[in-house]
């Protein structure tokens, strides 16, 4: 063969076999995954037909995720960066290692959610398929090249497909359908984008600054413009922005409670992980980006006010929250924002979600006006709901209110700084949203505490006291986060957020 | 293996040598054997199941399964390639000291590995048996007599 | 017109194709196959541009993963597609229809 030795000798140079094995180290969390993959898989091969040691291995697995990635956030301190087999694909600093933590926790939190019963046990397969979001969301965190992207928003995509269509219902296959078929086309449209990004650059990586080869004079403008707009399709469909947001209410409708919940918050915190990185390489294009904002939530919120169903309503809420998220990728050099409004809103997400599983399972209610009277039953579990829904309104005294203060203040302060109408038009359109949200988020305990009961209740599944305390855990953390932001945003700034 | 020749020409000659095989082989059997023609031997399957209807009727959802396992590990096998190219790479391995070998070859088998468990899972879940396990008959039995049943059809009948 | 140029007209015509199959077509294995034409039209390109820009094969091996994402996605489709099959004896996705919103 002629052409091998001319190029095959170029790794060399790049690749040593030290670097591999370095690199695998910090490839650790990833790798602890892939084996809890393999494990998993043979568990259930094995005879062992047991729910427990499905489940115990999945927390034993993912908790060490969890544990390793602190030890990385601390280790790695606040500028340390490893480029993984020197190739510019896959980049560990602090800042990915603390976005793992949170994508790991709301997966233990995921995890503690009791299932429908319309899925399958022993539930072998749904930890399987749940792992493999958290694999293809890690590495997402962590990618810095656009073959990783797609193989990681793949490994995303393909397992919350068969997530969706995992209850046997009939309505949960369609939505499974409808997903694959919207979201393989957004994939398709982004692998094309992908081309023409490497064809025009040469390269597939984020390292560099290839923007300005895009953007050279031998082209015409809409050339670049029409490339960006290609790749970002398929990452602003995962974390359902605007326009691309169609598949969010059907799937949110019908796939089982804790699947959505996952849903509402590990891909779309990965995507966003990585949508500041891509912002980031295109030097911050701050009009479009606070345009598709403005439409996002307007778009999430205003269709909210309409829905009777509470998990499509949840659907729209987590579109808007998609809106407020964009709205932190408007500080450009600054992710600190964006970090904290997407923690604070896994706590409430999660929360809200629990909530709702607990009386699907409890009561088979999924209608909001099926809500009415409940407090009068459960006092307890009402009062968790009336935190979570002022919570994701925004208002004290909950951390939903400090992450929205952060947000809004910021934006205000760029406006002020660059004197951009747009900034002070999406400030507005901010606000109007926040209390337009609010109409919809009360609705439910409105109902609940001063409407009466329907008919009579049914009580179908036991109480459980693991959700009791998760809701607890999670009502105090969303208090304790208003009283005490610096805590979280002290732990956030002990390593750079900067770019 | 240096030949002289450019790598598109060594294809050439393989494709030429293996449409030469099977058409040689055909023409030599048309040339040596006896022609006599039957009214059994010119059915399109000679020993088969005579085709009823065209050919979009419904298959039995099962070749779509067995399709779909294939698929996956036949594209799969892709990824030797690539690997086969470095695997052997003299140079490499030179200077490496061997580990080089060794690196690619523990990592071709992890993947062949993963591979395989997957393969066992569709075993062991019973989708690469013919006749699917786990679907008997029903053991339920009727207290009412199927004559009854034909009675009942044959009073309505007319 | 050089070789280059035709190339990558192809590649936009299949894309464009695909895209007019996901539009317009009602039943869920065509629309499939027109995301695979998609992908297709994406790999064309892989490979004229890897030609212009052959440092480390980049844009064959881009290819390589996409072909083999492409089997995934149809495996896992295909699939899904079949689910549906059993429920609703369709695949026609205007009868596939039963939420609303």
């Amino acid at each position: 063969m002629q052409y091998s030795s001319e190029n095959m000798n170029t790794p060399i140079n790049w690749l040593t076999l030290e670097s591999v094995s370095d690199s695998l180290y910090w490839l650790l969390p990833e790798l602890l995954l892939t084996t809890l993959i393999l494990l998993l898989t043979i568990l259930i091969i094995s005879p062992v037909k047991s729910d427990k040691w499905q489940k115990g291995l999945v927390f034993f697995g993912i908790g060490p995720y969890v544990l390793v990635n602190g030890y990385f956030s601390y280790v790695l301190g606040e500028t340390q960066i490893q480029n993984l087999f020197n190739a510019d694909m896959l980049i560990v600093n602090a800042q990915a290692a603390k976005w793992k933590i949170l994508l790991g926790l709301s997966m233990l939190v995921v995890l503690l959610f009791p299932l429908p019963l319309t899925v399958k046990r022993p539930r072998g397969e749904y930890f399987l398929l749940l792992t493999g979001v958290l694999l293809g969301a890690s590495l997402l965190v962590i990618a810095n090249h656009f073959m990783m992207v797609l193989i990681s928003l793949e490994m995303i995509s393909l397992t919350s497909y068969l997530l969706t269509g995992l209850a046997r219902t009939r309505y949960s296959a369609e939505a499974a359908v409808k997903y694959f078929l919207f979201g393989a086309a957004a994939t398709a449209v982004m692998v094309y984008g992908v081309s023409w990004l490497y064809g025009i650059t040469g390269h597939v990586s984020l390292s560099g600054s290839e923007l300005a080869m895009l953007e050279n004079n031998f082209y015409p403008d809409w050339v670049p413009f029409l490339v960006v707009t290609l790749i970002s399709s398929g990452i602003l469909f995962k974390v359902a922005v605007a326009p691309w947001h169609i598949w969010v209410p059907d799937v949110y409708e019908q796939t089982p409670t804790p699947v959505v919940a996952m849903f509402s918050v590990i891909p779309k915190l990965a995507g966003f992980a990585f949508l500041i990185k891509w912002i980031t390489w295109l030097q911050w294009p701050v009009e479009e980006v606070a345009v598709l904002a403005v439409l996002t939530m307007s778009v999430g919120n205003f269709a909210a006010l309409r829905q009777v169903n509470v998990k499509r309503m949840m659907g729209y809420s987590s579109i808007a929250h998609s809106g407020f998220l964009m709205m932190a990728l408007l500080f450009p050099g600054d992710a600190s924002v964006l970090f904290f409004y997407a923690a604070v809103y896994i706590f409430m997400n999660l929360g809200a979600f629990l909530l709702i599983n607990y009386y699907e399972r409890m009561y088979r209610i999924q209608l909001i006006k099926e809500y009415d009277g409940f407090f009068r039953i459960s006092p307890l579990f009402g009062i968790y709901l009336v935190v979570f829904m002022v919570a994701l309104t925004g208002l004290p005294p909950t951390a939903g209110f400090t992450a929205k203060l952060f947000l809004f203040s910021g934006v205000l302060a760029q406006f002020q700084e660059s004197g951009s109408a747009l900034l002070m038009f999406t400030f507005v359109f901010g606000i109007i949203n926040a209390v337009v949200s609010f109409a919809y988020y009360v609705r439910i305990p409105y109902g609940m505490i001063f409407r009466d009961m329907h008919s009579s209740v049914n009580i179908f599944k036991k109480y459980s006291v693991l959700e009791n305390f998760l809701c607890l855990f999670l009502v105090l953390a969303v208090l304790l986060l208003f009283f005490k932001p610096e805590w979280l945003m002290g732990w956030i700034n002990n390593s750079s957020f900067a770019f | 293996m240096e030949t002289g020749l450019s790598p598109f020409a060594e294809v050439l000659l393989f494709i030429l040598a293996a449409a030469l095989f099977v058409f040689g082989g055909l023409i030599t059997a048309r040339l040596i054997r006896p022609h006599r023609p039957g009214e059994q031997k010119l059915e399109s399957y000679e020993s088969g199941e005579q085709p009823l209807g065209d050919a979009w009727g419904q298959v039995n959802i099962r070749f779509y399964l067995l399709g779909l396992i294939f698929l996956l590990f036949e594209v799969e096998i892709i990824f030797l390639f690539p690997w086969a190219v470095v695997f052997g790479d003299e140079e490499l391995i030179r200077e490496t000291g061997g580990a080089w070998g060794w690196l690619t070859f523990t990592e071709m088998f992890i993947f062949l590995g993963i591979l395989f468990l997957g393969l066992l899972y569709a075993w062991s879940k019973g989708y690469l048996d013919w006749p699917m396990p786990g679907r008997k008959k029903s053991g339920f039995s009727s207290p009412v007599p199927r004559s009854m049943y034909e009675a009942i059809n044959k009073k309505y009948d007319s | 017109m050089n070789e280059m140029q035709l190339l990558l007209g192809t590649g936009a015509f299949l894309f464009a194709a695909g895209l007019a199959v996901i539009v317009s077509k009602k039943n869920a294995v065509m629309v499939l196959m027109g995301i695979e034409l998609m992908l297709n039209a994406a790999n064309l390109n892989f490979i004229v541009f890897g030609r212009m820009h052959p440092e480390w094969h980049q844009g064959q091996f881009f290819a390589l993963f996409v072909i083999v994402l492409a089997a995934a996605e149809a495996a896992v489709g295909l699939a899904l597609i079949l689910r549906v099959y059993r429920y609703f004896r369709t695949v026609e996705l205007d009868k596939i229809n039963q939420m609303k919103g």
